[in-house]
């Protein structure tokens, strides 16, 4: 342990210093920081387009933009939320950092892929904001044929950038799951793993099943427009369903790529600020896996209206029931972690309680839908644009903030300010609650989504969904401001300040050395034993004196 | 169900029921509603089950001094576990049967059904009434309906892909380019309701609007004359017949039941017919679309196969012009047949 | 400390602890992108499979203007190059480096041939207007409402898998760098072995490509 002390004071962070040492660095820390900055930069981007939206909805007839700006907009919100903020997201960033560390590994198993990964990430995303600058597309993020085969923009432009950045999270899947299983340090076995990392094999798995298809589904459109092979374009001989059949293979396994990580990390937060052994271990890592492999048979839900037939229909609507199982099996799991807990309410627990809350609307919202005769009514309203947004902004994002909280005195060696950590927290529920609730109730009233204009019963509806939007905007610079004064100003971290049993903060200190662990750590029990003397298996906590 | 229905009704105020959705106008609605408050009721439960313990919890083990230790490390329950796996799984069984069967119910439409034909185009809808050989179109038409009767719509796109929807009817189905598509409902409320396009379509997605007018049997019909006086549109079955000399298919084809190269028009529609590759198909909307445009696709035994294609030669209302020809054809065998 | 565990010839990475467990992960994470790629093709297949059943005369009839025997020489072309780099692996086993460099470099001869065959295969479908969508001119062909569609399929199956090919080359004539400077040994060949399973995969892909293709009946 001596050997520990004598490094105090270099770290991952300043052993090397320059913009070449992060540009050109293998350390998965660096590479997880830099996806990081990179995500919440396009994230701003995103939220700025959102409230253009929800400032045009302020009155039926809209006068800010016109419909084509309007309908750029709305195509660009999506396409950067999902492609490149969401999927990339919480396994990109805080996977990178965190994943290593809690299997006590020196880094991941291709450092170099993992770097060429997050290059082709920036490759992609040049391009996407090319296509942005050059001539802003206007097909929906989800590219349905025949409207992207002969719309205006930099059709093209767009889907090259989401098909290079499909490999990148092709490569990143592929370097977690080989980590995983090669990795481990002596003595973790796949049950003594944490959830966290569960989680994240979960969504690799998905990543690199589901992500091939949906670059050759875009590969396909991009023929379609140059040379009119007429596969997807009815007026050629072509099926324009096919094309939704394709997309939704990948894009339905996308959202459990989006919200599998958000679980992962939940799953770390309430034990932690709970101080108490998960409740079911097995049953939460078995229904990750369970969620991924069912997710691929549930693509046809999205497409209910479409025509097809209704035993297709009817298959599909009892596979998306049989999906939400597992899911509802984490939540009553976490709530029995919580149940006779010592329960922290520190920030990151603010964001997992958030999370608790909202991904069960987004969850029970999402069984109205596989209804099949109800989701004829909701399909494509504003019911489905609030459902997904509880689900990816309510759930995926709140873990994603708490997370970053979570690891945020690990990562930068920083503590942040717990009170503007609560004032952020609550501006950001309050602000989402109202901005996405009243939409359920303009969806059940049957108001389309992707209109620019609406008809006048809908105003003040609307009106309060944009109000909301902007306390939720302004929720989120709280959160940023936290994170820079934390940067700038934040108290030293100790190693082990929430006092959790996972290897990142038990075996390492704040910020980790370059190497990871001083002394390969071997593991000799399961992840989250607490002891019964007041943080005693906490061995680390000793070094800080 | 009836009883579940007047249930409902006593435990939601009747305002309420209408005010979630919008005014149930179709027998699709007050189906639909019924199970649509179901929903509101049961999740709105479980939704309490796993807020209220949540927040009871927080408050009553949050932790009040640093050190304080959880007052317990217990980590499974095998019956509680099993509770919350299988309660779940029989709560969304229910579901699944009755939105499935509900759902199938709003996909097979009565026999008796009025038929309108529909047209989805960037950014309109049009609607022809075969039978009363008028049509509507543009943005804002007025589609009337009488009131009482089902009416099944036969719908295909011109260009991309909409999607017809009636929030009142509580029906919607996409409108695809190549294909039909169809849709029921029988109106039980007089009134004028919007029809809204859900499936984005481009720049006026979103004043893609007509409206549906559902009328007494008497106003329908006044509605239909003061149509026909004033309809400059030429009526399907007519477009049908001339553009049946126009494109040549008299050729082949005769409507009086001779035999030239290839099968005539008269009563062939809703036949079974056999095919070269031996399986056989029935003679409807889709089979004679699909001959228009991929002749290669199907051919009836004992005709060689010598019809050219008609793709982009033939817009969707002249395929729907020749689809109600060939229809008006064999009406009056069908019904003598049958 | 690396070094403790690996001999001198491997050169372990030091996130690793032991060369098998490098070689272990290089073989786990080939085998992860080769399941990429099958499900890359996989969307083509089920396009295939679609327009095969929609237009089934259309392809039967369409297939005709393909030359089966330069497809089955392009067949067997592929699978003699599987095995030379078989060989080339085994060479490498027993350090038999004169042995490695022929093989590799039959491998790549093979590769070169098989793309002549393709080109000579492409550029008489040029000349005869046998080309997708709009770009499709051929008077000749019974049928031509839909035969675009088929050309299009072959043109893009081909096209990835030629793409692919093309690839394979590159990789191969890297390897033969590599052997040249000796940096394979008994010890250490876990590149050759990667190589050689993306090389498998392409022939994989090309003997179903082939009779979908060329051998419909």
């Amino acid at each position: 342990m001596s050997a520990i002390s004598a490094h105090a004071g270099t770290n991952y962070l300043n052993e090397k210093k320059g913009i070449w040492s992060w540009a050109s660095t293998l350390d998965h820390k660096r590479i997880g920081v830099m996806y990081l900055f990179s995500i919440f930069f396009f994230f701003l981007i995103g939220g700025v387009f959102a409230l253009l939206l929800r400032t045009q909805l302020l009155s039926p007839a809209g006068s800010l933009i016109d419909a084509k700006t309007y309908n750029q907009l709305f195509t660009l919100h999506g396409a950067v939320m999902v492609f490149l903020v969401i999927v990339p997201g919480i396994a990109a960033s805080l996977g990178n950092f965190v994943l290593p560390l809690q299997l006590g590994a020196k880094d991941v198993a291709f450092p170099r892929l993992n770097l060429m990964s997050y290059y082709i990430y920036v490759t992609g995303s040049i391009f996407a904001v090319c296509s942005i600058i050059f001539g802003a597309i206007d097909t929906g993020w989800t590219f349905y044929a025949p409207y992207s085969i002969s719309a205006q923009g930099k059709v093209t432009l767009m889907l090259t950038a989401i098909f290079i950045l499909g490999f990148s999270s092709i490569f990143t899947g592929l370097n977690f799951i080989t980590t995983v299983h090669k990795l481990r340090a002596p003595g973790m076995t796949w049950f003594r793993m944490p959830l966290f990392v569960w989680g994240i094999y979960a969504t690799s798995i998905l990543q690199v099943m589901a992500t091939p298809v949906l670059a050759i589904t875009l590969a396909l459109i991009v023929v379609e427009r140059t040379l009119s092979v007429g596969i997807f374009n009815p007026a050629l001989g072509g099926d324009a369903v096919l094309f939704q059949h394709f997309f939704w293979f990948y894009s339905h396994p996308a959202v459990y790529i989006m919200i599998l990580p958000g679980m992962a990390v939940i799953s770390e937060l309430v034990t932690t600020f709970s101080q108490k052994k998960i409740f079911g271990y097995k049953m939460i890592a078995y229904s990750s896996i369970a969620i991924a492999l069912i997710s691929f048979l549930v693509w046809g839900h999205h497409m209910f209206t479409s025509g097809q037939s209704p035993l297709v229909n009817m298959l599909f609507s009892a596979l998306t029931f049989l999906v939400a199982i597992p899911s509802g099996i984490k939540i009553f799991n976490w709530l029995a972690t919580l149940f006779k807990g010592s329960i922290s309410l520190a920030t990151p627990m603010l964001y997992c309680l958030s999370f608790l809350f909202l991904f069960t609307i987004g969850g029970l919202t999402g069984v109205f839908l596989g209804t099949l005769s109800v989701d004829i009514h909701l399909h494509d309203t504003y019911f489905v644009v609030a459902h997904f947004h509880y689900v990816m902004v309510g759930g995926t994002f709140m873990a994603f903030i708490g997370g970053v909280y979570y690891w945020w005195p690990k990562m930068f060696g920083k503590m942040y300010s717990e009170k503007l950590g609560i004032l952020g927290a609550l501006l950001v529920f309050l602000g989402f609650n109202m901005t996405f609730f009243v939409q359920f109730y303009m969806g059940s009233q049957g108001m389309p989504r992707r209109y620019y204009n609406y008809l006048e019963q809908f105003q003040t509806l609307h009106q309060v969904s944009t109000f909301g939007s902007y306390l939720l905007g302004v929720g989120f610079l709280v959160v940023l401001i936290n994170w820079i004064h934390a940067l700038v100003k934040g108290a030293p971290a100790p190693a082990n300040p929430f006092h959790a049993t996972t290897l990142e903060w038990t075996h390492t200190q704040s910020p980790p050395i370059t190497h990871n662990f001083e002394v390969q750590p071997v593991v000799h029990h399961e992840p989250y034993e607490y002891g019964d003397e007041p943080h005693s298996i906490h061995g680390f906590q000793g070094l800080k004196a | 169900m009836e009883n579940l229905n007047e249930l409902l009704k006593m435990i939601v105020p009747r305002e309420w029921l209408f005010s979630v959705m919008p005014l149930p106008s179709s027998t699709h609605a007050n189906d639909l509603d019924l199970l649509y408050w179901f929903l509101i009721i049961t999740c709105g439960i479980l939704f309490l089950l796993v807020v209220v313990p949540l927040f009871l919890i927080v408050v009553r083990y949050r932790r009040k001094t640093v050190h304080q230790r959880a007052e317990s490390q217990k980590d499974h329950n095998f019956w509680m576990e099993s509770l919350w796996t299988f309660l779940p799984f029989v709560y969304l069984a229910i579901l699944f049967m009755w939105g499935f069967l509900q759902y199938l119910g709003m996909y097979v439409a009565p026999h008796d059904a009025l038929e309108l034909r529909v047209i989805g185009q960037k950014w309109q809808w049009s609607v022809d009434y075969p039978k009363e050989e008028i049509s509507v179109a543009g943005v804002g038409a007025t589609i009337a309906i009488p009131i009482n009767r089902p009416v099944r719509l036969v719908m295909s796109s011109q260009d991309v892909i909409h999607s017809f929807f009636i929030p009142n009817m509580r029906v919607k189905q996409d409108v695809v380019p190549g294909r039909y598509t169809t849709l029921w409902f029988e109106p039980n409320q007089l009134g004028e309701f919007p029809v809204l396009c859900a499936e984005y379509c481009g720049d006026l997605h979103s004043n893609m609007l007509a409206k549906v007018q559902v009328m007494t049997d008497d106003a329908y019909k006044n509605w239909v004359e003061e149509q026909k006086s004033q309809n400059q549109n030429v009526p399907l079955p007519e477009l049908g017949e001339k553009l049946y000399t126009k494109l040549g298919c008299v050729a082949c084809h005769s409507t009086d039941g001779s035999i030239k190269l290839a099968p005539s028009f008269k009563g062939i529609y809703g036949k079974m017919e056999e095919l070269t590759s031996g399986a056989s198909m029935k003679i409807d909307d889709n089979y004679i679309r699909n001959k228009l445009l991929t002749p290669t696709k199907h051919t009836a035994k004992g005709y060689p196969q010598i019809m050219p294609s008609f793709q982009g030669r033939v817009s969707e209302r002249d395929i729907s012009g020749i689809v109600e020809f060939i229809k008006s054809l064999s009406g009056k065998q069908a019904i003598e047949g049958g | 400390m690396a070094n403790i565990n690996g001999s001198a010839l491997f050169p372990l990475a030091d996130h690793y602890a032991t060369p098998e467990q490098q070689v272990d992960s290089g073989k786990l994470g080939m085998w992860l992108f080769l399941t990429t790629e099958i499900l890359l093709f996989g969307g083509l297949f089920v396009s295939y499979a679609c327009f095969n059943y929609l237009h089934m005369d259309v392809f039967k009839e369409a297939h005709k203007y393909l030359d089966w025997r330069l497809g089955a020489v392009n067949t067997v072309v592929l699978l003699f190059s599987s095995l030379t780099v078989v060989l080339a692996i085994h060479a490498a086993q027993k350090q038999k480096k004169y042995l490695i460099v022929i093989n590799i470099a039959l491998t790549i001869a093979c590769g070169i041939a098989f793309m002549a065959v393709k080109y000579v295969e492409y550029s008489h479908k040029f000349h005869a207007g046998l080309l997708p969508g709009s770009y499709f001119t051929n008077a000749t062909i019974a049928n031509p409402d839909q035969a675009h569609i088929y050309f299009g399929i072959y043109f893009l199956m081909t096209g990835l898998h030629g793409f692919h090919v093309l690839i394979g080359i590159g990789i191969f004539v890297w390897l033969l760098l590599r052997t040249i400077k000796n940096d394979f040994s008994s010890q250490y060949y876990a590149p050759l072995e990667l190589g050689g399973l993306y090389w498998h995969l392409v022939d994989v892909i090309w003997i179903f490509l082939f009779p979908l293709l060329y051998l419909i009946s």
